[in-house]
């Protein structure tokens, strides 16, 4: 830790450690702002990188790769981390209520929690099934599912119930991994069988009807059963059963539905929308609440709905710390416009992706390889810091700030050979993509 | 400090009360008073240390706990307690905020412990500090003591050693957040339980690893027991992370301080490149037990701290009568 030669004279409390608020601490690490405290509060001390999970899934990469450290980037941001989880938000007495330690003052306060798949709404989900997040529950259950499959005999089935691009990505990525893991003990991967649900009539309905046939045909190639057009409205232990009476018996059952935020938002008093979800203006704050911002999946930009996806919150992440440092100066906070159209890479687990943009497309294992070198090049921020030593590193002079720029434009060239109009790839590099999985 | 500032901080913490403490903090006067009971003396201590981590709660959980550890070893029951902390300048409600965070954890920690908060000073510093003056009640004729290790006794540790390597290299950016997680759920666990469990062992020596590190410690042992210690460094539990921390040349300042009593080891030179030897100087804060146990006893005994909520409990060597050449090098490496 660094004791800060200038007194404290503002606390800005970060809540949650999600895309956003890793941004904002990398952006006070490299402008400090004298006077101004942060702290984070999150339960988990590795947050995941949601681009590269399925990835982790599959087996391509380690636990290190695909998660941030907070506690070494709040260390290199000079930001104090409180690893507990937050259970309320007191705005009489601008305090975040914390389980298990006393309550955290704030002067001006951030929210960028994500949001958790809502379990509560169908019977059962929340005894039996597996939501997706917190990802810390989900990565135990995967683990313990891995090794139980060294003993396991017989045939292993496992129902994932969401087709939106996360549930798509998630199951592609499970039967990859599960697959090989079975192959390489000598058994036969016959035994494996996977279901994937969904009330609507079509997977990846935000994505382009090419992008849907690509995945269709992926998904049964790689003996994949889809079941559409019918809700899950029960789950039992090892059963499964939809609106239009069919029946699954399942080991797993993993649930990657529309999501929602914590119980808690709701007594805040904070304006929220029928997901509870945080209802914010173009500033990225919310509607009721000067004081209080929000991004990432949890926030809903009234002005301009987007799809939950990772893509959004961490293009948040400079906005917002912008608008925090500007209203710890006394300054107004300024608006952010996000864009319409983004990219999604998304992948098929076996080092395969296919990229979508509004009603373009293209894949190929070209594309994965791409997608991989953004992946961490983002995760590069998080993970190779300089290490610090007083007095604290300046921020980035003018003159190298302009090199870098040019260097980031001529290594576009690799991405233009994958066949991307330039265009857009371009705005790629410069706003740091990922794709949209959960 | 003003007064306000620290009445209003203080003023929201809830001490335990004991019968024993006749003024105490919510009966504020010059000083607190006490009462010793027929037939037991006062154990007391003293620790102080600046804050090694930006989390003020949990810093004054660490802080109290480390000065507890002193009264455990004795095999003491741990009574009251007077703070004193040092705070960085600034506007009075971040002030008020840090010293009320910090003492929650303090108190916190006391609290579980049977220990009242009997009252504090505070003064402001450029950096965040505390320490505690703790008062403990034991029976004279059950005082573990350093001086007490018996040849053919076996050495008992009741957590990891490594606290030391890993926050220096947390502030340096080397050590993974899941590594200082473990170091400090270890950092506040109490000693009370196991030092209880080692008396009821029959042990009659035991020390807390702290600044002096695991050999320090035991140095401090061997000496006025007359006796000679095997140590096997294999069988030392390690904290995550500590080992490749250490591996990188990332020790604690205090470390040079402890290296000097290498002398204290027989054929010292070679063992200097063995992963773990820097680990034996590693200093330690709210460290464990290092206690010796009679040799028919210890597995049960380490059967037990694990029980109890130390599964790292480990034997980790023995002691041996005294080398004629007297206490020259009292400490024999293994693996």
């Amino acid at each position: 830790m660094r004791t800060p030669d200038q007194p404290v004279l503002r606390d800005i409390v970060l809540i949650g450690g999600g895309h956003s608020h890793v941004g904002v601490l990398k952006r006070f690490a490299m402008k400090p702002v004298p006077g101004v405290r942060l702290t984070l509060i999150c339960r988990d001390t590795h947050t995941p990188y949601s681009g590269m999970l399925p990835g982790y899934v599959a087996g391509h990469y380690s636990y290190d790769e695909v998660h941030i450290d907070l506690s070494r980037l709040a260390e290199y941001a000079g930001a104090r981390f409180y690893r507990a989880e937050a259970a309320g938000i007191d705005r009489n007495s601008k305090r975040v209520i914390c389980k298990g330690r006393p309550d955290v003052p704030y002067d001006i306060l951030s929210i960028n929690i994500g949001s958790s798949p809502r379990v509560n709404d169908v019977e059962g989900a929340s005894e039996f099934a597996v939501p997706v997040k917190p990802i810390t529950g989900f990565n135990n259950r995967w683990l313990a599912l891995l090794s139980r499959i060294e003993s396991h005999e017989g045939p292993l089935t496992i129902g994932v119930v969401g087709a939106g691009a996360g549930g798509v990505e998630l199951t592609l990525a499970m039967q990859y991994r599960l697959k090989n893991e079975l192959e390489q003990r000598g058994r036969d991967s016959d035994q494996l069988h996977f279901h994937l649900f969904d009330a609507a009539n079509e997977i990846l309905p935000t994505h382009n009807t090419k992008v849907r046939e690509i995945f269709r045909k992926t998904l049964s190639e790689r003996g994949v059963k889809l079941h559409l057009g019918s809700p899950v409205e029960k789950v039992g232990d090892k059963l499964l059963r939809t609106a239009s009476g069919e029946t699954l018996q399942a080991d797993e059952v993993l649930w990657v539905t529309r999501a929602g935020g914590p119980a808690w938002l709701e007594e805040t008093g904070l304006a929220l929308d029928d997901g509870l979800f945080l209802r914010v203006r173009d500033t990225l704050q919310v509607e009721n609440d000067d004081s209080i911002f929000a991004a990432g999946d949890i926030a809903n930009v009234i002005n301009h709905p987007r799809e939950k996806a990772g893509v959004f919150a961490v293009r948040q992440g400079p906005p917002l710390a912008d608008n925090l440092k500007r209203m710890a100066l006394g300054k107004t906070p300024k608006d952010f416009h996000p864009q319409k159209k983004w990219l999604a890479l998304i992948s098929t687990g076996d080092k395969y992706a296919v990229a979508s943009r509004g009603d373009m497309q293209f894949d190929g294992a070209l594309v994965w390889r791409w997608k991989d070198w953004i992946d961490r090049r983002f995760m590069d921020k998080f993970t190779d810091l300089p290490p610090w030593k007083k007095p604290l590193p300046c921020p980035i002079p003018q003159q190298r700030r302009t090199q870098r720029k040019h260097r980031r434009l001529f290594l576009l060239s690799p991405c233009a050979a994958a066949g991307a109009a330039p265009k857009w790839v371009a705005q790629c590099f410069h706003g740091h993509w990922v794709n949209s999985a959960p | 400090m003003g007064s306000t500032v620290l009445s209003r901080a203080l003023g929201e913490l809830r001490p335990i009360e004991r019968d024993d403490i006749l003024i105490g903090l919510h009966a504020p006067d010059d000083a607190a008073v006490l009462r010793v009971p027929p037939g037991m003396a006062v154990v007391h201590t003293v620790d102080f240390f600046r804050a090694f981590i930006d989390d003020p709660y949990t810093f004054g959980r660490v802080a109290a706990n480390h000065a507890l550890g002193d009264v455990f070893a004795m095999g003491a029951e741990a009574q009251s307690a007077t703070a004193v902390a040092t705070v960085p300048y600034g506007i009075e409600s971040k002030v008020e905020d840090v010293v009320f965070q910090m003492m929650s954890g303090a108190v916190d920690v006391l609290n579980e412990a049977g220990c009242a908060l009997v009252g504090g000073h505070t003064g402001e510093g450029r950096e965040l500090a505390l320490g505690f003056a703790v008062n403990g009640l034991i029976n004279p004729d059950e005082v573990m003591s350093k001086g007490g290790l018996r040849a053919g006794d076996v050495l008992i540790i009741t957590k990891p050693i490594g606290t030391g390597t890993l926050f220096a290299a947390h502030a340096l950016l080397a050590a993974k957040g899941r590594w200082i997680d473990v170091a400090l759920a270890s950092m506040v666990q109490s000693n009370k339980a196991a030092a209880d469990c080692l008396r009821s062992f029959g042990s009659k020596a035991c020390t807390d690893v702290t600044g002096f590190g695991l050999l320090g410690h035991l140095v401090e042992m061997t000496r006025p027991s007359g006796v000679d210690a095997e140590l096997d460094l294999s069988a030392i539990p390690i904290l995550p992370g500590a080992e490749e921390t250490a591996a990188a040349g990332i020790l604690s300042s205090l470390q040079p301080a402890n290296i000097r009593l290498r002398r204290g080891i027989r054929d010292q030179e070679k063992w200097v490149n063995h992963p773990r030897y820097p680990l034996i100087f590693d200093p330690q804060t709210a460290g464990g037990l290092l206690a010796s146990v009679a040799a028919d006893k210890a597995e049960e005994c380490v059967r037990a701290l694990k029980a109890l909520g130390y599964p790292h409990t480990a034997i980790i060597g023995r002691v041996m009568p005294q080398d004629e050449s007297g206490p020259i090098e009292p400490i024999t490496l293994t693996e």
